[in-house]
């Protein structure tokens, strides 16, 4: 075990490593000259090429990025031009409510999924099956900036059971009943998706593992349905389905961007969006640099936990 | 084109999917024809009608902030929406399928640094990707487009690349190219058709998340700019009125939903018609129990025979699926009696699909249901009616009383759990036993069936065990709780010759010892004769004849038993006459091999354990002379399928010579697939593997007749119908798919592929052992024949000695990668030298004469 996450770990770096040319790249490619943009009125040559000189860009692509490179593994993802702030503190700021949001939603889409799953295969074609497919298809096709803007104009508006936007309410709020209290509608929403897709892949794979020669040793065995639906089936299809909460976790993190900008949410992808409207170049820079860091290490923790379940994957 | 109707049937069937695509189909006629409908200028400012409920006089859907025509801009909005959509996915289809082609079958390292590309890509979380390329391009609807294709580009790569790996190696294309197609024409004309369904299914997939993602960015302001407006900027405009006028939001919003929705219920209906497992049947997850429909006094009016332990009668089980129910379903077992005595041994007999199988697996209800169900009949076992018990006693009866041992162990134990575990669980199921004792129990159980070092081997998982390791725990499971009575399917099928005696001898020892009863299934007349008092022999469903064991196989009474004793090929009793001996042509050997090697070189991991070069085979020397039949024998692992493969270029070996007709194959092979593919053919195990699944029999046997002999299109009609008659196959049946045919005609065909470029010198590599006793007599009759019409020179690799015997001239025994005995096939079967070539044929089960 202590071999694979070690052989997992040099394999990162790799991915690492093409992750960091890629953001440097799209970043140092933006047609345009940065320098006379973030001048904007006071562009006058001297100022472009002092600034030029300042921010490094004289230099060829190779230096710069692996001064770029430098810095970040210090520790310095440089200032933010239309916060004025250091681009990691608003990062990790914005990053830690990005978290709380996602993190929520993940478990929630979870949980929901794999029940909905093992019941349909389980009562294959049956009411139960029928519904849950329904489920499945109206929750996979649902644009969510769009249930977003629904679930509030009948929660927050109509019956005003839950806040319209942010994460915390301003006057005396910040504890954790009311954190959760904002949470639900956004949450909620943005799990809507990832819960459809585990719940579908849920029920393939189980009604996969279903037909399998081992289950039916199993009955043979003489064992109650239960333990052979939860202690031979689900054990089995647990190993595909890992991997699909690992790439749901992506697509949670990716639709947060939508869920931030209409339920107003702290966290990154709002951020991005207005970085990317005032062409705040490092602070986009960093923070898609930390999310898909993050997002890597999270797929290392669920392939090593599917290599826990299943002793066959070689090191 | 025929194909493609074909497939559009198949989805309309599909009630959800036909719906969606009438659905889509409204939805695209109305964006199409958005200039010819009468609607009002979308982008025509009106401050003074801002804001009009839906259903107002001259703007049906209202107005918006602008006092802009919703109607008419949700018309130009799907319009736009759904065209950067489909463009984002023919690109993304495009590209990332052609990665995924080209990483897939190249492979080494040109897949390692593809695969690297797409894996960093696929690091990023997928909107993520897309806004940062956004961010980089700035904002607009053709940066949008860009962005979303690269971000899923990944999804078709790498499902593409899996598809075509997993093909690579299919023995289709190892056909294709010793029929002397090319490189490119093999990735085009044979993989990529294969492929084809998993790039379609990828597309149905994608298509929706893709017009979903170009609307999310305009959404977010990033796509479409004003006043150029898609459904998702739509939205986005109507969400400042959200609170006063909500329709402006979310009629757009619901149009989004309607299209992504009409996609998927295509996208499903599309994958359950491409894909092969949904496509037969019912995918159905089979129940705890097998359904028993009998129709009243179907069942239970035999009297109990009471000194039987088993007493089945009647007993009719059926397959009901989707696809036969316009003719009810089909009988597989049609009323069958069987009777087994307390510690007894019955032997069933039959080929495959006689039904032998159902009948065991009914017995204690496991037989898959749905689409299983018995109709008719009683089982009782001691007395009571299992088909009447409830599911919670007949599962303390499973397991408990009624044990059952699977054919291949690899698949019949759970892959996950340690196989200690597994066995306990087994003891702890019928009784509270606790943890330890359970655990000392199974230690106890592993050394009873002579499992080496117990202690140890209860911790590994079952891949770690070899296959006569695996079935000994599964003989232990079924004694965990002192069975009554063991029904054994097939248990040693799978497993090599040697390895099957020593279970046949712990099985037997096991039944004495322990008065058992055993239901003993098998396909091989020896290995019945060597365990069983009595053979039932079932053909199609019914028992034809039943007997004491002897009596059945010395003077069998019904014709089908008859047929079958004749057909198996039995070791000593075929003894050919004695050919002299032959030397080499004047050309030389028609092969001849000199100190063949094959080592798989050792592989290291960074930090893992490494493993250790494997020598699959050992300074190999033989030699062949035209016209004669040289049989190879071994078990598995003993390097003569990798033998078989080195002839022909499939294999390349590390060292040693391999000359044919005198010409060394390394230069035969650089003149190119033509000059191989004229000396030496291949006839692989499998025909439905080694068949192009989505070629007819046409355009298989045309390759070598085009790409090998040069015959020119006029000339090959004649050429095709000559080569099916000559393996005696009707030309009418050409233009059939392989699956449309029996597992003998498929072999047939391949032997005709075989034939086709005039090659003299063929390779059988187990080409008879996938087909059923009685059509692998006719196909040996049909080899020997060609052998003698064309004068052909046969090299036979079998791991069935008694074909072998039947068809060599001579023979030579291989185990671990080196030939331990040669001679001619008579001598060395009658006489054999070497000690392993004796326990080789000592293993082999015998019938009574």
């Amino acid at each position: 075990m202590r071999s694979y996450i070690l052989g997992r770990l040099a394999a990162l770096v790799p991915v690492l490593f093409g992750l960091s040319v890629i953001v440097f790249l799209i970043m140092a490619l933006i047609p345009g000259d940065p320098a006379t943009a973030i001048l904007g009125p006071y562009a006058t040559p001297e100022n472009v090429a002092r600034l030029r000189q300042d921010l490094g860009l004289d230099h060829s692509l190779p230096v710069r990025y692996a001064t770029w490179l430098g810095n970040v593994l210090a520790g310095d993802l440089g200032r933010s031009s239309s916060l004025n702030r250091p681009v990691l503190d608003e990062v990790t700021e914005r990053f830690a409510a990005t978290l709380v949001l996602a993190g929520a939603a993940l478990v929630l889409a979870s949980v929901l999924g794999l029940l909905a799953g093992i019941l349909s295969a389980v009562r294959q074609f049956g009411l139960a099956d029928k519904l849950v497919t329904l489920a499945v298809l109206v929750g996979i096709s649902m644009p969510t900036f769009w249930l977003g803007l629904l679930l509030i104009l009948v929660f927050a508006v109509r019956w005003q059971l839950l806040p319209v936007s942010g994460m915390v309410s301003i006057y005396g709020g910040g504890d954790l009943p009311d954190l959760l209290w904002h949470l639900a509608l956004p949450a909620a929403t943005l799990a809507i998706v990832a819960a459809g897709v585990i719940a579908r892949l849920t029920r393939s794979a189980m009604l996969e593992v279903l037909r399998q020669d081992f289950v039916r040793t199993a009955r043979a065995k003489g064992l109650t349905e239960r333990r052979v639906v939860f202690g031979h089936a689900l054990r089995a299809a647990m190993v595909t389905v890992i991997p699909v909460i690992g790439i749901q976790a992506g697509f949670v993190l990716g639709g947060a961007v939508y869920i931030e900008t209409v339920f107003q949410w702290p966290g990154i992808g709002r951020m991005l969006v207005n970085a990317i409207a005032t062409r705040d170049v490092l602070l986009v820079q960093g923070g898609v640099l930390v999310v898909a860091a993050s997002y890597v290490l999270f797929n290392l923790l669920a392939d090593i936990l599917q290599r826990l379940l299943d002793p066959r994957i070689a090191p | 084109m025929r194909g493609g109707l074909a497939l559009l049937r198949r989805v309309m069937r599909n009630r959800l999917a036909a719906l969606g695509l009438v659905l889509l189909t409204l939805i695209v006629l109305a964006a199409l024809a958005a200039h010819v409908l009468p609607l009002a200028d979308p982008d025509a400012i009106d401050p003074a009608r801002r804001l009009l409920p839906p259903f107002s006089a001259g703007a049906w859907l209202g107005t918006d902030t602008l006092g802009r025509d919703v109607l008419a801009r949700l018309v130009w909005g799907t319009r736009l929406s759904l065209g950067v959509g489909v463009a984002a996915s023919l690109l993304a289809a495009l590209v990332g399928s052609a990665i995924g082609l080209v990483a897939g079958y190249a492979g080494g390292r040109t897949d390692g640094v593809l695969m690297r590309g797409i894996d960093v890509l696929m690091a990023f979380p997928y909107l993520l990707l897309a806004l940062a390329i956004v961010a980089a391009l700035g904002p607009g609807l053709l940066n949008a487009l860009y962005a979303v294709v690269v971000a899923n580009i990944p999804f078709f790569a790498r499902n593409v690349r899996g598809a075509t790996a997993g093909l690579r190696r299919r023995e289709f294309v190892d056909a294709a190219r010793l029929s002397g197609m090319g490189e490119a024409r093999i990735l085009l004309g044979e993989v990529l058709p294969n492929v084809l369904p998993v790039i379609i299914i990828t597309a149905s997939t994608t298509v929706g998340w893709m017009i979903l993602e170009t609307a999310g960015l305009s959404f977010l302001g990033l796509g479409s700019q004003p006043p150029q407006a898609d459904l998702g900027s739509m939205l986005s405009e109507g969400r400042k009125a959200l609170i006063t006028a909500p329709h402006v939001a979310a009629v757009p919003g619901l149009v989004v939903f309607l299209i992504v929705m009409s996609m998927n219920l295509i996208g499903d209906g599309l994958r359950d018609a491409l894909d092969p497992r949904l496509r037969s049947g019912i995918p159905g997850a089979p129940g705890a129990a097998t359904r028993v429909e009998r129709a009243a006094g179907g069942g239970g009016n035999s009297a109990p025979d009471p000194g039987a332990l088993l007493q089945v009668t009647g007993l009719r089980t059926a397959f009901d699926t989707a696809g036969n129910r316009a003719d009810g379903p089909v009988d597989a077992v049609k009323g069958v009696d069987l009777r087994v005595a307390p510690g007894e041994c019955l032997g069933i007999i039959g080929e495959s699909g006689s039904g032998k199988s159902v009948t065991a697996l009914s017995i204690a209800r496991l037989v898959a249901s749905p689409p299983g169900v018995v109709r008719g009949g009683s089982v009782r076992f001691a007395g009571d009616d299992l088909l009447a018990l409830p599911v919670g006693a007949l599962q303390r009866l499973r397991g408990g009383r009624i044990a059952y041992v699977f054919q291949d162990p690899l698949t019949t134990l759970h892959p996950l759990m340690p196989v200690g575990a597994q066995v306990a669980e087994a003891l702890r199921a019928h009784r509270p036993v606790p943890r330890a004792e359970a655990d000392r129990r199974v230690v106890e159980l592993f050394a009873a069936v002579k499992l080496p070092d117990p202690t140890t081997l209860v911790h590994a998982h079952p891949h770690e065990l070899s296959g006569g390791q695996r079935q000994r725990v599964g003989i232990a499971m079924a004694l965990a709780n002192d069975p009554e009575l063991i029904i054994a399917d097939e248990p040693t099928t799978a497993l090599d010759v040697t390895v099957q005696a020593e279970i046949l001898d712990l099985l037997d020892d096991l039944r004495r010892r322990r008065g058992l009863a055993v239901v003993f299934i098998s396909h091989d007349f020896g290995v019945i004769a060597r365990l069983c008092d009595r053979v039932a022999v079932m053909f199609q469903g019914e028992i034809v004849e039943e007997g004491d064991t002897r009596s059945v196989l010395t003077r069998p009474r019904h014709a089908y038993t008859r047929r079958l004793l004749a057909a198996v090929p039995v070791l000593g009793r075929s003894r050919r006459p004695e050919t002299p001996p032959r030397g080499a042509s004047s050309v030389g050997w028609a092969v001849e091999v000199r100190d063949l090697v094959k080592t798989y070189a050792a592989r290291r991991s960074l930090f893992g354990r490494s493993r250790p070069a494997v020598t699959a085979l050992k300074a190999v020397s033989l030699r062949v002379a035209a016209g004669e039949t040289l049989g190879i024998v071994g078990e598995s692992g003993s390097g003569k399928s990798t033998l078989a493969r080195s002839l022909v270029g499939l294999s390349r070996p590390t060292g040693g010579t391999v000359r044919l007709d005198g010409r060394p194959l390394a230069e035969l092979a650089a003149e190119g697939p033509r000059a191989l593919g004229r000396t030496v053919q291949y006839v692989f195990q499998d025909p439905l593997s080694s068949l192009n699944p989505r070629k007819t029999i046409r355009r298989t046997l045309t390759a070598p007749l085009r790409f090998l002999a040069g015959v020119p299109a006029a000339e090959r009609e004649g050429r095709l119908a000559g080569l099916m008659r000559s393996v005696d196959l009707d030309p009418a049946i050409l233009d059939r798919y392989p699956h449309e045919l029996s597992g003998g005609q498929a072999q047939r065909v391949a032997i005709a592929r075989a034939l086709a470029a005039g090659a003299r010198i063929i390779v059988l590599d187990e080409a008879v052992s996938a087909l059923d006793v009685s059509v692998r007599q006719q196909v040996l009759h049909l080899l020997a024949a060609l052998k003698e019409r064309h004068g052909l020179t046969y090299l036979f690799i079998s791991h069935d000695l008694a074909v072998v015997e039947a068809i060599a001239d001579r023979v030579v025994v291989m185990a671990a990668g080196a030939i331990v005995e040669e001679g001619p096939g008579d001598r060395l079967f009658a006489a054999p030298e070497h000690p392993y070539t004796r326990r080789l044929i000592a293993a082999v089960p015998t019938l009574p004469s």
